[in-house]
Formats: structure tokens, C-alpha cells, sequence
């Protein structure tokens, strides 16, 4: 029987599909075609996100310039073996030949699309093309409870003079397609983000397109750590956090490290030894405490040889991050039949799933959340060989140029 | 061997191969379209579309399959599942760009419209075939790979909830 209420469902479904866009031309099957989605247009997406490096829920990337071989911890690394084996050099070495070429092509092509030269150092706040005016942030430092540096500024307080924002990605920039989004939001006079864009990166083109999205939280914020000055906000409830500068030269900055390590019971262990003991803070400053138990956690461990140790970066969490503090313990429990890692975190008493594809570099990105929440992830992602990179890329936007992983225990 | 080296048809049949595919997404993007519209909004509705047709053509025996139509949606459906948990929130603002300060004269139930919004993609899919596709739940159920059981329940519980939403 067909109800009023069955009307007017189907009259909005009406509306929604009235602004269904259009097909446009049959897509380029230049990349795809023969293969599906390979290492190489992941890893081009993964060394992508790098020179666009975005990080939200005020995760911070983090990366070691001091690895210690001996801490990449075996048991870890020793779940990071079948079924994903690469199979295809050739693919391995264009893959490669990527990272060492096109992506800093791209770079540069991003660098010259905010008006810097080569030469010029990392991206003023100020360099976006559409970042014409400045836009005052107020705000004074906040105390750090520890004693240590101070980290956020807080609105209300001596003027700030910022803008909002240079080369700016948001959260979510990475999408499975050939192109980066990219979201920027504008700060106005009195502190509130007023407009929001999304725009796509990619084939050189720049695609502003209005959401028309007013967002709806907002307390940007200004951080400068180790030179680096940050903006970051809270969108519709996500904390974002904002990297205006150049990312390459964030990998080189010495003042961001983190490791990898095993304690005495073959447990993984997460050290921050270049940050304030209270660096949680700064992935979780007091105004963004508030979140959703729902977490992703995103950790990325690069090969033991190489002088980058660790990556990790919070995500939607800052509860869950403010317990991943020096000295967490992050304890592998189970690998399941998808080559999936189980991890709980003994004191949040959160599960993360963390997935292992070994035919590059980087180990995982998880999520902390439900039980239900976990399998169901972890039922969702499809890993085949061809794509399990791209189904990654789907999910998470922060990633690091390629390292190659050893997955051979030591 | 030196013949199983040279593959001169293969240009031939790519060409080939590139007829079908734009046949294919001519023929059946506009119903993918409309129904990544409905899963995660306008904004990125081409980019579902476009993927998931990228995925589905990419496969070797795509030719073959049986019901592009439906096959092409399950990979809109899939693809708009693998970001939602990721993206729920800016989906929600996405959709939320049809809210009555933008189009304003043409929602009829903005208050629905927030409720459909804050569904699940499975019952999204299931609700816009069922009502905007007119599919039966047997049908809905082959289009979505799902079990007629399933289909049932999640157009209930669709229901109820936006029903609760309205309350």
C-alpha cells in the first residue's frame, strides 16, 4: 500500500537525482586498461598525498629522521609477508622511477601553482593565488601543563596576523582517483570559516568547485612548531589540522620523529622522542577533546635501513591519541585470514585492524572503534593484488613516499 | 616462441575494446550516476561513477558479464561503501549542499532529506531502487548481491528510521 509517507520518500529521492551530474565523456582507460590499479598510480597517489600532506583530527605526521634498525621490531614486521607478495618488478620499478620523477614534477607543478619557484623555500601561509587577503587570527599561547613548549594559541587574544590558507589540503584529500582533492575553507574577520571549496589537484588543472558548505565549527588555530606554522580547525566536528608548508621540508625537520620500537615482550612500542612529553596536545588540544569514540589510527613503518624510522599520525580521535603517548604499547593479538593484523592498544582498550600489504613500504593504517566497526573494515576491504593499494588510498589520505618495507624478521 | 612474442591484434582489440567501453558508459553511466548521486551526493557522484566503471571495465571477461546495469551499481554501491565510513561526515555536509539555502525552492522535505542523508549506504541503495528504481526486493536484492531477507530488512529499517527522524 503506498503511503504518504512513500510519496515523499520518493519525491526527495526526485530532488537528489535532479542533481545527479552529468556522465561527461567515457573515462581514460589509459591507466587502467590491461591492468587494474597497481603500485604505481597507489604509490603515485601515496607519494602524491606526501607534497600535499594534510592531516586531520589534529593527527600530526610524524616522521623519524633517526631510525634505529634495530628497533623495527621483528614480530612486527614478520606479519607483513603473504598473501601480498608483488609479483611485477617492471611495475615495482616504474613505481619506483615515480616516486624518484614524476611526483617531484608534481611538486614542482604544485609549488609553481602558488607562485614559488624552485628554489624558493616552503610555501608562504600566504602563497595561495585565492588567499588574496589576510585574515587575522587572534589568539595567545596556551599554557603547556607540562612545562614544556607552548603549542596552541587561542582565539580571542593578540592578534595573530595568518592566512588561510597556502597549499592547503584538508582531510580526506586522497581519493581512489587520479586526482587529489583538496579542500579550503576561509577564515573571516571574526573567526568563523564562511566559505568551503573543494578543488582538484591533478593533470595540472586546479577545478574550484563551491560546495556552498558553510562550515560549522570553527576555531582555527595557529601552530609553529620547529619553524612550521600550522592552521588548524575543526570542521563539522572533525578536527583538521592543516599543514601550510612545504612537506618535503617537514620530512627533513628534525623536530618530528617518532619510532617503532619492541619492548622487552616482543611488544611494539611508539616513542616520540623529539617532542614534548605532552605532545598529545597537539594532536588533541583541549577544544577537540570532544570527539566520537571513533577512531582511525594510522601508523606507517618503513624499512629498518632507512634513516625514516616511523610514521604515525592520529586520526578523528584525539581521546584515543592522547593515550598513544610515549611509551604506548601497541600489541599485535591475531592476523586474520585477509592478512589483516589485529592490535589492541592495552590502554585504550581499543582495537585497530592494521593491514600489512608487503609488496611496498608502509604497514598499515587502522582503525580504533567498535569490534563491529573493525570486522566490518575489515570485511569490506577487497585485497587483491592489483588494487589493495587503491583500496587503501580510499581510505586513508596521509601517506609517505614510498619505503620499502623488510618484511624478513631479523 | 618468437610468434608468442608478437601480438599484433592486440591494438585491434584494444580499439575494440575502447568502442565497448564507451558504449558501455553511455549506455548505463547515467543509472550509475544517479545512483552515486544518491549514495554520496553530488559533489562526488562522478567521481563513484567513474571509478567504479574504471573498476568494472578493467576486469578482463567485463564483456561478459551478465546485467552490466546491475554489476556497474554494486560497484557504485562498493565504492560509495569504502569511502563512507572514512568520509561520513563530509558526506553528510555534501548532501547537506541541498539543503534550502542553496536549492532552496526545490526540496520539498528538507526534513526528510536530512533523514535520508543520515542513512547508511545499504539502505540508501536499497530505498532509492525501491522507490525511486521501483524494483522489487527480489530485485533489489540480485542488483545489490544481497539476500532477499536483507533487502527486507534494511527497507524496514530505512524506514523506521527516517520515520523516527520525522518524529
Amino acid at each position: 500500500m503506498t503511503t504518504d509517507f512513500d510519496h515523499r520518500l520518493s519525491a526527495t529521492f526526485d530532488e537528489i537525482v535532479g542533481h545527479t551530474p552529468d556522465i561527461g565523456p567515457t573515462p581514460s582507460l589509459i591507466v587502467q586498461l590491461g591492468t587494474a590499479p597497481g603500485p604505481r598510480r597507489s604509490r603515485a597517489r601515496l607519494v602524491y598525498a606526501a607534497s600535499a600532506i594534510v592531516v586531520s583530527a589534529g593527527g600530526v605526521l610524524w616522521v623519524t629522521t633517526a631510525g634505529d634498525r634495530a628497533a623495527a621490531p621483528a614480530s612486527m614486521l614478520s606479519v607483513a609477508t603473504t598473501p601480498l607478495t608483488p609479483t611485477d618488478p617492471a611495475e615495482q620499478q616504474r613505481a619506483d622511477d615515480f616516486v624518484a620523477r614524476d611526483v617531484l614534477a608534481q611538486h614542482r607543478e604544485m609549488r609553481t601553482q602558488v607562485g614559488l619557484d624552485d628554489a624558493d623555500g616552503p610555501a608562504p601561509i600566504a602563497a595561495a593565488p585565492w588567499a588574496t587577503d589576510p585574515v587575522p587570527v587572534r589568539g595567545e599561547d596556551r599554557p603547556n601543563p607540562t612545562g614544556g613548549p607552548t603549542l596552541f594559541p587561542v582565539l580571542d587574544s593578540p592578534p595573530l596576523d595568518i592566512r588561510i590558507l597556502g597549499a592547503s589540503i584538508l582531510y580526506e584529500s586522497v581519493s581512489l582517483r587520479a586526482q587529489t582533492k583538496a579542500v579550503v575553507a576561509r577564515v573571516e574577520d571574526d573567526g568563523s570559516m564562511s566559505e568551503l571549496y573543494t578543488f582538484v589537484v591533478g593533470e595540472g588543472a586546479v577545478a574550484y568547485e563551491d560546495l556552498g558548505v558553510v562550515v560549522d565549527s570553527t576555531v582555527p588555530e595557529v601552530v609553529e612548531l620547529s619553524g612550521f606554522r600550522y592552521a588548524g580547525w575543526s570542521v563539522d566536528g572533525v578536527p583538521v589540522v592543516v599543514m601550510a608548508t612545504d612537506p618535503l621540508e617537514l620530512l627533513d625537520d628534525p623536530g618530528f620523529s617518532m619510532r617503532v620500537g619492541e619492548d622487552d615482550r616482543g611488544n611494539v612500542t611508539v616513542t616520540y622522542p623529539s617532542l614534548p612529553p605532552d605532545f598529545t596536545e597537539l594532536v588533541a588540544p583541549q577544544a577537540l577533546a570532544r570527539q566520537a569514540a571513533t577512531a582511525r589510527l594510522r601508523l606507517i613503518v618503513p624499512e629498518a635501513e632507512s634513516d625514516v624510522g616511523a610514521v604515525w599520525a592520529g586520526l578523528d580521535n584525539p581521546l584515543a591519541n592522547t593515550n598513544l603517548t610515549e611509551g604506548t604499547t601497541i600489541t599485535p593479538t591475531e592476523v586474520n585470514e585477509r592478512g589483516a593484523w589485529i592490535v589492541s592498544n592495552a590502554e585504550t582498550d581499543h582495537r585497530s585492524v592494521v593491514f600489512s600489504p608487503d609488496d611496498v613500504s608502509w604497514l598499515l593504517v587502522g582503525w580504533i572503534g567498535t569490534e563491529a566497526d573493525l570486522l566490518d573494515i575489515a570485511g569490506a576491504i577487497e585485497f587483491t593484488p592489483a588494487d589493495q593499494i587503491g583500496a587503501w588510498m580510499t581510505r586513508y589520505d596521509v601517506t609517505l613516499p614510498a619505503i620499502a618495507l623488510d618484511p624478513t624478521p631479523s | 616462441m618468437g610468434m608468442d612474442v608478437m601480438q599484433p591484434p592486440r591494438l585491434v582489440a584494444l580499439d575494440d575494446h575502447n568502442r565497448l567501453v564507451d558504449a558501455a558508459w553511455r549506455t548505463h553511466a547515467p543509472a550509475a550516476m544517479r545512483f552515486a548521486t544518491v549514495l554520496v551526493g553530488p559533489a562526488d557522484a562522478h567521481d563513484i561513477t567513474t571509478t567504479a566503471f574504471l573498476r568494472v571495465v578493467g576486469q578482463p571477461a567485463w564483456t561478459e558479464i551478465d546485467r552490466l546495469d546491475r554489476y556497474l551499481l554494486r560497484a557504485v554501491r562498493n565504492e560509495a561503501q569504502n569511502l563512507y565510513r572514512q568520509r561520513r561526515r563530509r558526506w553528510q555536509r555534501d548532501l547537506a549542499a541541498l539543503r534550502p539555502d542553496v536549492v532552496a525552492d526545490s526540496i520539498p522535505d528538507v526534513d526528510l532529506l536530512r533523514a535520508i542523508a543520515a542513512l547508511t549506504v545499504r539502505q540508501r541503495s536499497v530505498l532509492f531502487l525501491a522507490y525511486w528504481q521501483d524494483l522489487t526486493e527480489a530485485e533489489i536484492a540480485d542488483t545489490l548481491d544481497l539476500t532477499r531477507s536483507t533487502v527486507h530488512r534494511t527497507v524496514v529499517r530505512a524506514r523506521t528510521a527516517l520515520r523516527k527522524a520525522l518524529t
